[in-house]
């Protein structure tokens, strides 16, 4: 698993795709379990 | 949950710190008010858009002002280059408001706005992008022949160009160490104004590029020197929309209170890399914002009909500012490892300060 993030990261390529995908998945999550509800 | 009497919402409290917080971080990066990652945002909160606008001028305004006392003290202003940009920005804006209002009297200011505002971010974009590569690519290759880099390394052959204008009179930027037509930095101003003007944004994407390709300061000094010119404007643009009854200043002030932390550390952060690194975020945040923008303009065209679009667009909205506050953190992560010997990525050495 190291070896896989290592190999991910490594290339700047790869490390943009990952942070992308992290932040929009850590987007949707955060706006249908919290943020949906606080906004009237 | 605040109930903010002027703007007629009630909005959490939290979120508006966090957004202020989050954008901080950004605009003290790479030297932008962020006003197309905010205004979105706030709209999605529930802001009215000609509120969200006006909230967010004035958080701009503020926030500039804290992220360039914190440049200065880095050594990224250089106030003759400041201050002769800022008369031509102020005309500048001043026509671009002026030309937007006549499109928007000819019917076409939607089409117009976003076809220009498209085709002039993936220029940027792609010539950034472009030429960020060609730096660090560059950086690499000294590294190997065992030749010691600066903060800064350029390819782009434009600033020579400009430089090379002689036209009277003649400044001296000691900061920036330039030596450079007044003219060539009153155009400039006015040029990214105009635009700035009529895209209703700070215009720190269209200057700190300009300032870097076309006057030739270093992208240290670009950024903490177009923060200060976005603290004048912006300061000026507030008052205007305060006058047409555009701001909730409770909200503004929860905004500053996330981004008074935000913009110091954004700000601090460009001492642990490259000019390379900070120019790369900054082309990253241009293509990252059109996409949103597009997103959020074929939920309008289609009538609000397809649900999944909006839900892309508020998703991709906030996950920018997610994205690009992550990467600008695990910069300054990779550089403080890398100043200790640690693993990094391959591609992290060129783009961080050793020591």
């Amino acid at each position: 698993m190291e070896a896989v993030m290592k190999a991910i990261i490594d290339s700047m390529l790869g490390y943009w795709a990952f942070l992308l995908s992290l932040s929009l998945g850590a987007s949707a999550v955060i706006y249908l379990t919290w943020l949906k509800n606080v906004i009237l | 949950m605040f109930d903010f009497a002027i703007a007629g919402v009630t909005a959490s409290i939290f979120l508006l710190m966090l957004t202020g917080f989050t954008v901080g971080i950004v605009g003290g990066f790479i030297g932008v008010g962020g006003g197309y990652m905010v205004t979105p945002a706030l709209i999605v909160f529930g802001f009215p858009g000609y509120m969200a606008s006006g909230i967010d001028m004035t958080h701009i305004a503020g926030k500039a002002v804290i992220a360039t006392v914190r440049h200065r003290q880095l050594g990224n202003v250089d106030w003759t280059l400041g201050l002769a940009m800022v008369g031509g920005t102020m005309l500048g804006v001043e026509l671009g408001v002026r030309l937007l209002n006549y499109t928007k009297l000819l019917g076409i200011s939607g089409v117009v706005l976003l076809a220009a505002s498209v085709v002039i971010m993936i220029g940027l974009f792609l010539y950034t992008q472009i030429e960020t590569h060609r730096s660090h690519k560059r950086i690499n290759e000294l590294a190997r022949e065992g030749k010691t880099v600066g903060r800064e390394l350029r390819v782009s052959l434009l600033p020579k160009f400009f430089q090379s204008i002689k036209l009277y009179p003649i400044v001296r930027c000691r900061v920036a160490k330039l030596i450079i037509s007044m003219w060539v930095i009153v155009i400039v101003g006015f040029s990214t104004g105009v635009l700035a003007g009529f895209f209703g944004v700070g215009g720190g994407f269209i200057r700190v590029p300009a300032l870097v390709y076309i006057v030739g300061a270093t992208t240290h000094i670009a950024v903490g020197t177009d923060l200060m010119e976005i603290a004048v404007s912006g300061g000026y643009g507030a008052l205007r929309q305060s006058m047409s009854g555009n701001v909730d200043m409770i909200a503004v002030l929860f905004m500053i209170v996330g981004a008074m932390f935000g913009a110091q550390f954004g700000s601090l952060a460009t001492s642990y890399v490259r000019g390379p690194a900070i120019r790369y975020i900054l082309s990253y945040s241009l293509i990252l914002a059109t996409v949103g923008a597009l997103l959020r303009l074929v939920y309008i065209l289609s009538g609000g009909q397809y649900e999944i679009v909006n839900f892309a667009a508020v998703v991709f909205t906030l996950g920018e500012m997610i994205f690009l506050c992550t990467f600008i953190l695990s910069l300054v992560f990779f550089s403080v490892r890398h100043r200790r010997g640690k693993w990094v990525p391959s591609w992290i050495p060129a783009l961080v300060v050793a020591e």
